[in-house]
């Protein structure tokens, strides 16, 4: 991850308030062509992690919009044994 | 979901798959596509697609079968069509599961046209002949074919392969490893 002394000190006292890294924009609000569907796996599988989680907004920049379709499409593909519920190596 | 009755002439879009048994026989597919056909004629539905996707690999063991074939189906109709459909669906042995989705509510009937030859869905692409069915002996290593199966299978899916009963095929599989290596 690219560290900037700027956002990554925490100097701004006043609120707290801490950026990370550079802004991470939805996949989905960029394109809009793009659709959450459960039925699609590929398309699931850069949103959930190698133990089969879900990542969170704050990882995949996910807006609040998209990130509640894609919890549903991926908990609808988990049903359907498109996609693990859980996964070990 | 909404719960407002329909109006007259509309109905509700639904969406259903299911999974079935990986050595299924053709005749038994057909079979429950056929009650599935009956269940939305008799309750008023109206079938709009059927695809057939053809044997998968499940993400995980259902029933302790590691692959299924998956079948995909839209209707319109409104809710007593789903519950035949999955009554229909409950009953059959063939089903290892099955998930129905919502996906319009008020959609006038006029607008969409009815596929009467959607009526008997063609399980023939679902058994291809090299594709090893799913049997006891197989999983416990005991055929010719298990040891060659599950070295291929682990390519994709290493969990998978516990090589429990199945010394001959940890041992190709290490072979192998030394190989590629």
């Amino acid at each position: 991850m690219e560290t900037n002394d700027d956002f990554d000190r925490g100097d701004d006292k006043g609120d707290g308030l801490r950026r990370r890294g550079r802004k991470r924009i939805c996949r989905y609000c960029s394109d809009k062509a793009m659709l959450i569907d459960y039925k699609d796996p590929q398309a699931l599988a850069y949103f959930i992690t190698e133990r089969g989680k879900i990542v969170p907004r704050r990882v995949s920049g996910a807006c609040s919009l998209h990130q509640r379709e894609l919890a549903i499409a991926i908990k609808r593909a988990r049903i359907i044994a498109l996609l693990p519920f859980t996964m070990t190596d | 979901m909404s719960r407002v009755a329909l109006a007259q002439g509309h109905a509700r879009e639904f969406e259903t798959i299911y999974i079935l048994r990986p050595n299924i026989e053709r005749e038994k597919a057909t079979d429950v596509a056929g009650k599935l056909n009956d269940a939305i004629t008799t309750t008023k539905g109206v079938l709009t697609t059927v695809e057939l996707w053809g044997q998968r690999r499940l993400a995980y063991p259902i029933a302790k079968h590691h692959r299924g074939v998956y079948v995909f189906m839209k209707y319109l109709g409104k809710g007593d069509t789903v519950a035949e459909i999955e009554r229909q669906l409950r009953l059959s042995d063939s089903v290892l599961r099955y998930q129905t989705i919502q996906l319009r509510n008020n959609v006038l009937l006029e607008t969409v046209t009815e596929r009467a030859d959607l009526a008997s869905v063609s399980f023939e692409v679902a058994f291809e002949p090299d594709e090893p069915e799913f049997t006891v002996e197989r999983e416990l290593g005991l055929d010719a074919q298990a040891a060659e199966r599950r070295r291929r299978d682990r390519d994709t899916d290493p969990e998978e392969f516990d090589g429990l009963n199945d010394e001959e095929g940890a041992a190709a599989g290490a072979r192998n490893r030394w190989e590629e290596n």
